[in-house]
């Protein structure tokens, strides 16, 4: 599947700014980007649903349209709510199913496949969305596709149904098919992409594989919480590498407490030394800055639609304010990616990350 | 999920895109609606109703000596036509505008991207599901209207014209499949239920009624009546009558205005145009289907 210098506007409104890239076959490409960026719209062009102003969207070489065997080519998920509420998952399945001439039985087998079968004679309006999706899911394996298009297919989806999708995502790219697979969450794409394609306001901006991102952003911090701030400031006063940034303090800790993450220090001699000058540590882990973080990094700047951060909004509207939490991306490492609108409080929240040990004394 | 993605059964390889399978499919989900069984289901009663009625307003005439033709007992299993032409038109509409209104568009026009051959076969289910409710209607219309004045039919009233048992059993069904797919080319315009309907109402019978004032204006806007005797309403009422001089056929003839004569097509070309209208807004429908995005 692949889409070449596609530009689309919706009235005066661009949503798509020369968008290319490839989802070759036998590997998961996962499709990131924030809300509104235009990750639904790029799916809906390759499908023919949408008309590109400029550009082509093809499939296994050709349009979407033009293929002799739709079902057989892609296997889509765009909408947990596609079908009508007035319809049993059966009879809406055997529609689709006829249209391409594929059997009856196929229908009980993609029912059977995604965990719909005790639900086949039920309509589809009493859905939970999570059933939705399986229905979706099952109408997108009916044709035993030869590409897959998931638009976010793990929305509503309980934990194991997560799972099924993510094997199913593994197990068709190991089959040799090719699978774009739209999400805002790249802690949901990192686990189950082999490439990335980022999406920021109608952009892409970077094209590069899974472990590639990882290794680029990932990086150790070590997360303390101590009384002894101004000891931790003397001990650091003379390492210009290591940068110390204040985060807001979980609750449970004494009142003397603060809380901070060290990046750029060695984790030997950041507890040698904290050994050395009597630092007593409450919490004392190591971290990795997370993916997720990584990505907002890339894409806050690019994001169409920003809330204000809870415990930002006026006092009227929240009469106690106990904390002054702040954006994510105040707690970015690179001053550059940050965005510039909201005023940025300290101290810091903890940024979003993966404790890889769990440490720290009480 | 109960099986693992690893031991997903495959699908058959020869699964192709055909009109015939798109067909099967359209038939499958037209029946799967309620909204077909309802308005199938009022489409026979509304003209089984308005024979009753007519027929039982025939009787009394009847027994007053007014001299009933057998033109007459057709003209009544027709009399319903105009009420059932709304309903079809709603019908027609909602074929095609309950499937963006589900959003379910987008899992047909995914797995029969040709748009072209997703209206064509939708049309045609919704024109072939018209045309028996239709028939079924007419049929029972007929069977009441023959029941209730057919003892007074006379011979002084004359014969019905030859083709009117045909154009009344066969041509009503089919004119009301027409109109059906008239209403899905306005469905494809409006892209939603409560506008496609509205524009049935005022096409099938808001306009005509509007018009029909203008015959009051005098000659100087004679060709205001020619233009609604074209409208699909009028144009549907002149065919059912067949050219037949009934009770039904006069009235609607009365039409002179200012002692100017206004266009009045012939039975036939009546039918022809009301074809015309369905097949012109049809292709508008397809056109605006197949050019605008699904979102």
């Amino acid at each position: 599947m692949e889409l070449n210098g596609v530009c689309k506007s919706f009235g005066a409104k661009p949503i798509l700014d020369h968008v290319s890239f490839t989802a070759p076959d036998g590997v998961v490409t996962g499709f990131v980007g924030p809300n509104g960026a235009g990750k639904s719209t790029t799916m809906r062009i390759l499908l023919g649903l949408i008309a590109p102003d400029e550009g082509t969207a093809l499939v296994d070489g050709v349009p979407y349209a033009r293929t002799a065997s739709p079902m057989a080519s892609v296997g889509a998920v765009l909408d947990a709510r596609c079908a009508p509420k007035n319809r049993t998952a059966y009879a809406y399945l055997k529609s689709l199913a006829y249209t391409n001439n594929i059997p009856k039985s196929r229908v009980d087998e993609v029912l059977d496949l995604t965990g719909l079968a005790s639900a086949r004679t039920t309509k589809a309006g009493r859905f939970s969305l999570g059933m939705g999706q399986r229905l979706a899911i099952a109408a997108a394996m009916l044709g035993d596709p030869r590409n897959l298009v998931l638009d976010e297919p793990v929305n509503g989806l309980d934990a194991e149904g997560v799972k099924w999708v993510r094997d199913l995502c593994r197990n068709s790219a190991a089959a040799g098919r090719a699978v774009l697979l739209s999400s805002h969450l790249m802690s949901e794409v990192a686990l189950t992409a082999d490439t990335l394609v980022i999406i920021g306001q109608g952009r892409i901006l970077r094209c590069t594989s899974v472990a590639d991102f990882v290794a680029e952003h990932s990086q150790p911090l070590i997360s303390v919480v101590t009384p002894d701030a101004d000891k931790l400031q003397r001990m650091f006063a003379h390492s210009p590498g290591v940068r110390i940034t204040e985060t807001a303090l979980a609750d449970g800790y004494p009142h003397d407490a603060r809380a901070f993450h060290i990046e750029g220090a060695d984790l030997e001699a950041v507890a040698r030394g904290f050994a050395a000058n009597q630092i007593v540590a409450y919490r004392f882990a190591r971290e990795q800055v997370s993916l997720e973080q990584a990505y907002m990094e890339l894409t806050h700047a690019h994001a169409q639609y920003v809330a204000t951060p809870i415990g930002l909004q006026p006092a009227a509207a929240m009469p106690t304010q106990p904390a002054q939490p702040v954006p994510p991306a105040a707690a970015m490492p690179n001053p550059s990616m940050r965005p510039s609108a909201p005023t940025q409080p300290a101290p810091a929240p903890p940024a979003p990350t993966i404790p890889t040990t769990n440490g720290g004394a009480r | 999920m109960s099986a693992t993605a690893t031991t997903q059964p495959h699908a058959p390889r020869t699964a192709r895109l055909t009109f015939s399978g798109a067909l099967r499919a359209e038939w499958c989900k037209i029946w799967s609606a309620t909204s077909t069984y309802v308005l199938g289901v009022l489409t026979i009663v509304f003209l089984l109703l308005n024979s009753l009625m007519m027929g039982w307003m025939l009787s009394l005439l009847a027994g007053e000596n007014m001299p009933v033709a057998r033109a007459d007992v057709w003209s009544t299993a027709s009399s319903g036509a105009g009420n059932v032409l709304v309903i079809v038109g709603i019908l027609g509409v909602m074929a095609l505008t309950s499937e963006f209104s589900s959003s379910s568009i987008v899992s047909s026009l995914t797995v029969n991207p040709r748009r072209a051959m997703f209206m064509h076969t939708k049309a045609l289910v919704v024109a072939a599901v018209t045309f028996l409710a239709s028939l079924a209607g007419v049929l029972l219309a007929w069977g009441v209207a023959a029941l209730m004045i057919g003892s007074d039919v006379t011979a002084v009233a004359g014969d019905a014209p030859a083709a009117m048992p045909v154009v009344t059993l066969f041509g009503l069904p089919a004119m009301m499949a027409f109109a059906a797919v008239l209403a899905m080319g306005l469905g494809a315009i409006c892209r939603s239920t409560v506008g496609g309907v509205l524009c049935v109402i005022v096409l099938f019978t808001i306009v005509p009624s509007v018009l029909q004032m203008a015959q009051l204006l005098g000659r100087r806007y004679v060709w205001v009546t020619s233009v609604n005797n074209c409208l699909p309403a009028n144009a549907l009422s002149t065919f059912l009558g067949a050219g037949a001089s009934s009770f039904a056929n006069n009235a609607a003839a009365a039409l002179i205005v200012d002692g100017a004569h206004p266009f009045q097509p012939s039975w036939g070309v009546a039918g022809l145009i009301f074809v015309v209208w369905s097949l012109v807004l049809y292709a508008v429908g397809v056109l605006m289907m197949c050019r605008r995005d699904v979102k």
